[in-house]
């Protein structure tokens, strides 16, 4: 009889520290999300970033637009857009540019 | 080189308000594009700066401007003097200041109203010295982008969440994309300065930037095709990331590729710097000269913010404890709805608090760019 009590007792106890832990944690928890909102509010400025639209009048063409795609595929697919379709295109530099390169490899050499 | 007043031959300086060069001494304006300036070559390829240096330091400060500080801000000696005059590469176009200096002060300080976290100190130090107006070069670039992604999600099926891939690839042409052609300015914080509205670009004149400082673009084509395809690989890739359903989406792999059209455009655009130093550590605050956006983070008080925290764990405390308590008064001995309350606390718990953390991580990195030395470096290279 003596050890059934023994064992509800510590049964008891670790329900009672888990209960504890887990109620700490969570105001913990909350506390941290509440300060992150506050300090996000009142001392982050301006954290807002222009999106894709901003710049591209009509977005992205989509040549491939697929979901559920089994794993085994991702190399194959990657394979295929492995390659830079610009890589035969030749555009003239600014001159500031080059004098920058120049200047660059002069100061390491 | 900056041109004198041809009434009084006193200091011409570019005021954003009206947009005129105006004479500091009998108050004559003049439009730039009006102003004569007999050392300035529109057709030359460039345009004179001065240089000074420090005497007692080295430091070199370089501006377009008629007229330089009497002090060395590295070290504060008053031996500053007149070096050289240098060329620099005149750029294709600008966009002048349309903010002042007062309100570019006027829109910072309105961040600090009603700011019980900004130390006092910082407050102070939110005066006109302190603020500095420099023209950043940028080249502004109209590039096609091409992406291939392959991004993983967990997808809700019936009572199961799965794993679910996704592949996506396409192509778009952007134009007008402002690139920071500063190696020395974060191109994290200058992405943020954006939006510019090239609607207000004028051909560059040097007489636009007669009362500012300015730097000049220390880019390579390769450092600047880099910069390209990361900024258009930023834009891009949080489109596609959109396009996925789940939840906790990520990128598993992705590959892209950028081309720069035919004559990039090399542009100075405005914008105010507020440095300033707190507990010895250099903060830069960064203002957009032509729409007044303020980015930065500014520093809080740690004291003022642990009082806060342990305030709002007390609160959440007795909350949360008359909550309990209420529910073990009113429903004892339900042992199953305990159980559940227990384990929806803990879900609500766990998702706040990885929000909170990455979201107090993220606040802390963006310090860590405003504190960054260099920058207040750069800053300070063009004192006022």
């Amino acid at each position: 009889m003596e050890s059934v009590n023994a064992i509800q007792t510590d049964a008891l106890l670790i329900i009672i520290i888990v209960s504890a832990a887990v109620f700490l944690f969570t105001c913990v928890a909350i506390s941290i999300f509440i300060m992150y909102r506050i300090l996000n509010k009142f001392n982050n400025f301006g954290d807002t970033e222009c999106s894709l639209y901003q710049y591209s009048y009509d977005g992205i063409r989509f040549k491939v637009n697929k979901d559920n795609v089994a794993l085994e595929e991702k190399n194959e697919f990657m394979e295929k857009y492995g390659k830079n379709p610009y890589e035969e295109v030749e555009r003239t530099i600014p001159e500031l540019l080059i004098k920058n390169a120049e200047k660059a490899n002069s100061e390491k050499g | 080189m900056a041109v004198l007043c041809s009434n009084c031959s006193g200091r011409l300086i570019f005021n954003p308000a009206s947009q005129m060069l105006e004479c500091a001494i009998c108050g004559s304006s003049f439009y730039p594009e009006d102003v004569s300036d007999i050392n300035a070559n529109a057709q030359s390829k460039y345009y004179d700066t001065r240089v000074y240096t420090c005497g007692h330091c080295g430091a070199e400060v370089i501006t377009s401007d008629t007229e330089v500080s009497t002090f060395c801000v590295y070290c504060g000696n008053p031996a500053i003097n007149f070096s050289r005059i240098a060329k620099e590469y005149r750029p294709d176009g600008l966009i002048p200041f349309k903010i002042t200096k007062e309100t570019a002060l006027e829109n910072v300080k309105s961040k600090f109203k009603k700011n019980p976290f900004i130390p006092k100190e910082v407050k102070d130090k939110a005066v006109p010295e302190n603020i500095r107006g420099i023209y950043i070069p940028y080249w502004i670039v109209n590039a096609r982008f091409t992406e291939a992604d392959y991004l993983s999600g967990e997808v809700k099926e019936e009572r199961d969440t799965r794993l679910r891939y996704f592949q996506r690839a396409g192509s778009c042409v952007l134009k007008n994309v402002p690139i920071d052609g500063s190696n020395i300015l974060n191109d994290k914080i200058s992405m943020k300065l954006e939006p510019f509205l090239f609607e207000g670009a004028k051909e560059f004149d040097e007489d636009y930037l007669n009362g500012f400082y300015s730097n000049t673009s220390d880019l390579t084509y390769a450092d600047l095709r880099r910069s390209v395809a990361n900024r258009c690989h930023y834009l891009y890739s949080d489109a596609v990331f959109n396009t996925c359903i789940g939840k906790n989406r990520k990128f598993i792999d992705s590959i892209y590729w950028a081309d720069i059209q035919d004559d990039p455009l090399y542009m100075m655009l405005p914008v105010w710097f507020f440095t300033f130093r707190y507990k010895d550590e250099p903060h830069t605050i960064l203002i957009n000269g032509q729409t007044g956006k303020v980015v930065g983070t500014m520093p809080w008080e740690k004291k003022r913010i642990t009082t806060v925290f342990w305030s709002v764990f007390a609160g959440i405390f007795a909350i949360m404890s008359l909550f309990v308590l209420g529910i073990t008064f009113n429903f004892a001995g339900l042992g199953d709805f305990l159980n559940i309350l227990i384990i929806v606390l803990l879900a609500i718990a766990t998702a706040v608090f990885s929000t909170g953390i990455v979201g107090i991580k993220r606040i802390r990195k963006n310090i860590q760019r405003t504190r960054s030395e260099e920058i207040f470096k750069f800053v300070k290279k063009r004192q006022a």
